[in-house]
């Protein structure tokens, strides 16, 4: 299924007031949870000090309430390889420390042998800090980007 | 080999029935910006998108790198595949086995690979592969050189060359060309595994075997005795500094012996 058809349903429920929406087409089914606790956050206060003394289980607790404070959401590295924050050495970072993104917005690329694979974001939020340097290498699973 | 237009039914003539099948969309142009663009961008994404140009105005490598792309004969495609996440490792490196296959079975010989994926006839470039992946799809693209000018030979940066160069009596028409690459790329997209099937024969085209090399990445070198690749298509240097054996999946190789 399209990204941004899932970004477009995303944003309809976030408009109403439904908790859950599941959709089958043909092959393809899609359901989004809108409070669910298996949400794909991840609090590693081993490796962020800013989100240690943190009470993940506090946080996933059913709750309607949109003031209390979300967790940082980490985006990690889904390959080996080499981080890039821009198209090219002369073109603008895709992302810089404290801008907004949207789910599905192009965060950074990682390249292994010639294959460029754009990162998006998981997670709509602002990007409060990005851990790896341009043209540094990365492991799979490395912690890239802490968006809240 | 004589200035053709791109023609749909001319590629399609040479086609197998199993190739067809697995085309959804073609999309030939005199000139575009990038073949690779083009199809990132277009909407809606099914696989099996075919794109060719005649020219690029603004043709790419890696990293920004331009690919010189003058009208003329030279190739300069695309295809849209949908692959899972990830499952597109070591891609590149077989995209490269598979043409250089094709070219040496359409008679042109002693090419050869250099990691990850150059074709090189002598040390030079003759084509190249970029791959570029959003979300479940891979963008293919590859450049082939078949005529180049001197003019043009001045203009790009590093050693190439064309087949016309390698040999002038082969005589192929670009359309049949494209078909017959198509013929032998789409079936490996089809039921592509990874790489590890593909991993002995990379092994017997890779040029550079057993040569010392300087694996160059950012600002970091690493010199070494290239041992092939590793199930994963990473390269393989038992590095000088410590003399052990180490994997890389990033950066570009440089022969020592043309460091100067």
């Amino acid at each position: 299924m399209d990204i941004r058809k899932i970004k477009k349903l995303i944003e309809l429920i976030q408009e109403s007031d439904i908790a859950e929406l599941e959709i089958q087409e043909g092959e393809e089914s899609i359901r989004i949870n809108r409070y669910s606790q298996a949400s794909p956050v991840t609090v590693a206060p081993t490796v962020m000090p800013a989100a240690t003394g943190f009470d993940s289980h506090t946080s996933t607790t059913t709750s309607t309430n949109e003031e209390e404070p979300c967790p940082d959401h980490i985006l990690h590295s889904p390959m080996v390889g080499t981080f890039y924050r821009a198209p090219s050495p002369t073109s603008k970072n895709f992302v810089e420390k404290g801008q907004t993104v949207e789910i599905g917005d192009t965060l950074c690329i990682i390249e292994a042998m010639k294959i460029l694979n754009a990162i998006e974001s998981d997670k709509a939020g602002t990007v409060v800090d990005i851990l790896v340097e341009n043209g540094q290498p990365v492991e799979y699973n490395q912690p890239l980007f802490i968006i809240e | 080999m004589q200035n053709h237009a791109l023609i749909q039914t001319q590629i399609a003539s040479l086609l197998l029935p199993s190739t067809q099948s697995l085309i959804s969309h073609w999309h030939l142009f005199d000139s575009i910006d990038s073949t690779n663009q083009y199809l990132l961008d277009y909407q809606p994404k099914t696989q099996g998108q075919i794109c060719f140009a005649q020219m690029q105005t603004a043709g790419r490598g890696r990293r920004g790198r331009r690919w010189l792309s003058p009208l003329g004969q030279n190739i300069y495609g695309s295809i849209l595949w949908q692959l899972p996440s990830n499952h597109w490792q070591g891609l590149s490196l077989v995209i490269g086995l598979i043409i250089v296959q094709t070219l040496t079975k359409l008679g042109w010989q002693d090419l050869g690979l250099k990691w990850p994926n150059d074709i090189i006839y002598q040390g030079k470039k003759l084509g190249g592969i970029l791959i570029e992946v959003q979300g479940d799809y891979v963008v293919i693209g590859f450049g082939i050189n078949i005529v180049l000018s001197d003019h043009d030979l001045s203009r790009i940066e590093q050693a190439a060359i064309s087949l016309q160069q390698i040999n002038p009596e082969i005589q192929i028409e670009r359309n049949l060309l494209i078909g017959h690459l198509l013929n032998a790329i789409l079936p490996v997209l089809a039921n592509y595994q990874g790489f590890l099937p593909y991993q002995k024969q990379w092994q017997q085209w890779d040029a550079y075997f057993n040569q010392v090399l300087v694996l160059v990445m950012e600002e970091q070198q690493w010199q070494g005795v290239n041992l092939g690749v590793d199930g994963k298509g990473g390269l393989q240097l038992r590095c000088k500094h410590d003399n052990r054996v180490h994997s890389f999946y990033s950066g570009d190789i440089i022969q020592t012996r043309l460091l100067g």
